[in-house]
């Protein structure tokens, strides 16, 4: 029986992976691998077939072998390891003694460096649409220093311009989870300092219904 | 008996016949005595005209310590920090055809206070820097970025001059455009790049030697101060000026001018100071003994082989090595790439030429 709802990404997709189990929902896909595993190109296509091409492709490489004949939403996270994009930045800036700031670059520039740092993510979310699949994403839990945040809101907010201008749909909880662009701590993942918890999927998913009930009432939404 | 003249001892290097005409331009030998030998440990910056890229390019291939002081972001793909001129130069100073400029750069780094700090309105509603309109494509969205950028690459340009242990600066032209109320030189003509050209402010000035000089020996004052152990290599390029803008002038006869001036401006720096050394890539290229096989069929940009040939013998004389670059195919055979075309700013006149 096929799945409701077909959840792909880094490791960010997990708390959207327990949202979906705490409700019952039926999903199929699950984490690829890590951000940093999937900056590198980690699939390739063979005829309607989605072959998972990264670390672990013998283990896991089958649950996500029909992404693209999968009929039903996708909810993907791909690319928003935003705060290794931020980290790295940081690196760069300090290494020239700036400040971690998006304008140590133009702002063409720095656009043009979020892209090539995501052009396999990118490249992934094209994919999708050539195949006219029903495509959500969602941004990065916001968890960095805060001296990082600047970086990963600018980064952000190429990235989704650009994933956006495949077809695919922000979910964007922000302005329900934030408190001055810090995650609020009840939706923080208490094992470590970065992902969010199942609450904060839920949340996602909470938006994610809103804006499919959006799309289901203007018509626009595939049948 | 025959008597003895200062000939009589002389080398066979020193005779066109046994130097030139006999060995022809593969078997040239010894023809450069460098006064300072480049090992790979030296700190080395490069900045000048175009022909000063492929000298860049060369430096990282053979893993010469090339300074890079304004790197990319590493997440950043190679093609797209060459497109905002990074890496092409160790500073993201574009091409500084005119000594002239490279003066004005080293003048405004270590005292920036004195930057002008016009901007030139792009047909795109963005500002353009009128010192190096290339290096940001699309230009920049206001001013703050604008200086923002400039800033950067002063501070680069000063930790550059700062830490090299080598300057080689390719002399690439004498005409340049300059503002005649400010006295800002530009890198090239008001209009090309953004900007408006005014006949009323903007000034075309074609420099002669004694002008160069000047310029020059104030660069060297600079270095005195800041780096008195820097050594610098000039070179001059063997690649054609594009245009020349001096009323009534043949592109063919300016291009005489302009590199014949500076090759004598290189050979009285050379003679002036101990620390100056010229390296005669113009000469592997442009002497007539050369037949002009290495310039492409325009006959004024120069063949991957013919950058390959000046680069042997550069490194054979700097450091005794005639190891030809890795991965280089044989001459002539190198398949054309984005890498291997120099940012050249002198495009944009050729486009207008074309118009």
């Amino acid at each position: 029986m096929s799945a409701d709802l077909f959840l792909i990404g880094d490791s960010h997709i997990i708390a959207l992976c327990e949202a979906a189990d705490a409700r019952g929902w039926s999903w199929q896909g699950g984490p690829l691998g890590t951000g940093m595993q999937l900056e590198q190109c980690f699939w390739r296509q063979q005829g309607t077939e989605f072959v998972y091409t990264g670390t672990g492709e013998n283990l896991i490489g089958h649950r996500f072998k029909d992404l693209l004949t999968f009929d039903g939403p996708i909810i993907s996270t791909l690319g928003f390891n935003s705060h290794r994009f931020a980290i790295d930045f940081a690196s760069y800036a300090k290494s020239r003694q700036l400040a971690p700031l998006p304008s140590v670059l133009s702002d063409q520039a720095f656009a043009d460096t979020v892209r090539d740092s995501r052009r396999n993510a990118l490249a992934f979310y094209r994919l999708l649409s050539d195949h006219s699949r029903e495509v959500y994403f969602t941004c990065s839990p916001q968890r960095v220093a805060s001296s990082l945040l600047p970086v990963l809101r600018a980064f952000e907010d190429v990235l989704i311009d650009e994933v956006a201008a495949t077809g695919a749909r922000f979910i964007d909880f922000r302005h329900l989870a934030l408190d001055d662009h810090v995650l609020r701590p009840e939706f923080c993942n208490a094992k470590d300092q970065m992902h969010g918890n199942a609450k904060l999927g839920g949340l996602i998913l909470d938006v994610f219904e809103e804006a499919q009930f959006s799309i289901a009432k203007t018509g626009s939404l595939k049948e | 008996m025959k008597s003895r003249t200062p000939y009589s001892e002389l080398p066979a290097r020193q005779f066109w016949r046994t130097a030139v005409a006999e060995p022809g331009p593969f078997g040239l030998q010894d023809l450069h005595r460098p006064k300072f030998q480049i090992s790979p440990d030296h700190k080395i910056i490069t900045a000048g005209s175009c022909f000063a890229q492929t000298l860049s390019r060369a430096l990282k291939q053979r893993s010469y310590t090339w300074l890079d002081a304004e790197p990319a972001p590493p997440m950043m793909l190679p093609e797209t920090a060459r497109r905002y001129n990074y890496g092409i130069f160790s500073t993201r100073t574009g091409n500084i055809y005119t000594v002239a400029l490279l003066r004005q750069w080293l003048d405004w780094a270590f005292e920036p206070e004195t930057a002008n700090q016009e901007t030139w309105l792009g047909e795109n509603g963005r500002l353009y820097d009128p010192v190096r309109p290339t290096v940001e494509p699309e230009g920049f969205a206001d001013e703050t970025a604008f200086l923002a950028a400039r800033e950067q690459t002063f501070a680069s340009l000063r930790q550059a001059i700062r830490t090299a242990d080598i300057l080689l600066f390719t002399l690439g032209l004498t005409e340049a455009w300059l503002n005649r109320e400010t006295g800002m030189i530009y890198q090239m003509c008001p209009g090309t790049q953004g900007g408006e050209f005014d006949p009323a402010r903007h000034e075309l000035v074609n420099y002669f030697s004694d002008a160069i000089l000047r310029d020059f020996e104030a660069i060297m004052q600079r270095l005195k101060v800041e780096n008195p152990d820097i050594k610098v290599i000039l070179t001059v390029s063997p690649v054609s000026l594009t245009a020349t803008a001096v009323p009534d002038s043949h592109a063919l006869v300016a291009n005489t001018y302009t590199k014949s001036t500076l090759r004598s401006v290189a050979g009285e720096a050379t003679r002036r100071w101990k620390n100056v050394d010229y390296f005669p890539s113009y000469e592997l290229v442009a002497a007539p003994a050369m037949r002009g096989m290495f310039y492409n069929p325009n006959q004024r940009t120069i063949s991957p082989a013919g950058v390959d040939f000046v680069m042997r013998h550069f490194f054979q004389s700097y450091s005794g090595s005639l190891t030809a670059v890795p991965g280089l195919q044989a001459a002539g055979m190198r398949p054309a790439s984005q890498d291997d075309e120099p940012v050249c700013n002198e495009m944009i006149l050729d486009f207008y030429n074309e118009r």
